[in-house]
């Protein structure tokens, strides 16, 4: 089974992103537990790309999620979006006494995503951003 | 997002009720900052009714460690559901924001960090 979603990339539209998720994961008897950490990955990514990706004037942004099951991988999760690409290769995770010292409100959100998840992957499809998540879950029937 | 204040002298308690997330977090901020600038010296979070924290409200909470630290404000967090404990141990962050299970033991914490 595939589940998809399409919605505006918009921070308004996380509860929403959430909810899905949750829904997806449910109906694919995944656990709770490991259901709850798969939602907060997705709301991670998606909420980088409503704060950060929509600097495209000339289109209304959006975001297209794919949830579904895939043995052996288990839940694989794409994130598409018609945003500014995003360069994982700038990303750099700063010690937690440096956010700290810095105050910084963001920065945690792609190191919680790398704990999570098994397998994070960004590239760029027809146009689109493309961000694959896939995790190994326990499936309870 | 809900957010109550309440001040009692030199304290003050935060219950949070629903979604803190990158839509919401800013409400906590706005709490926090008021908290920071008023002569409070403790602060409590009740966090029973929270039901969801993303990245944004734990970097809400962790932007303001550095200045309660310099101007000697003790924090702790009680009533937080296992859920949400969760996500602030995957990054192992109760090692710099106190979590306990009831608000005694927070008040205790609380009364003694900056004694």
């Amino acid at each position: 089974m595939n589940y998809t979603y399409k919605i505006s990339c918009t921070t308004h539209s996380l509860p929403n992103i959430r909810t899905f998720v949750g829904d997806s994961l449910r109906k694919l008897h995944v656990n709770e537990k490991e259901s709850n950490m798969i939602v907060l990955a997705v709301d991670e990514i998606c909420s980088n790309l409503a704060v950060h990706a929509p600097v495209r004037k000339d289109v209304d942004n959006y975001v297209e999620l794919n949830i579904r099951y895939h043995s052996p991988d288990g839940v694989v999760v794409d994130i598409l979006d018609n945003g500014k690409p995003f360069n994982p290769s700038l990303y750099t995770q700063l010690p937690l006494e440096a956010l700290v010292r810095t105050k910084r409100k963001g920065g945690l959100g792609l190191a919680l995503v790398n704990r999570i998840m098994d397998k994070v992957e960004y590239s760029v499809y027809q146009q689109l951003n493309v961000c694959r998540m896939k995790k190994r879950v326990n499936l309870q029937f | 997002m809900e957010i109550t204040t309440l001040n009692e002298g030199n304290l003050t308690t935060l219950t949070l009720a629903g979604e803190l997330d990158a839509s919401s977090s800013i409400k906590l901020d706005k709490e926090l900052e008021s908290a920071l600038v008023s002569h409070c010296s403790k602060i409590l979070v009740d966090c029973e009714q929270l039901t969801y924290i993303s990245s944004a409200g734990l970097g809400v909470f962790m932007s303001y460690l550095h200045d309660f630290e310099v101007k000697k404000i003790s924090l702790a967090l009680y009533n937080v559901s296992e859920k949400v404990r969760d996500v602030f141990y995957i990054l192992g962050l109760e090692s710099l924001i106190r979590i306990v299970d009831t608000r005694e033991e927070a008040t205790a914490f609380v009364n003694e960090l900056y004694v």
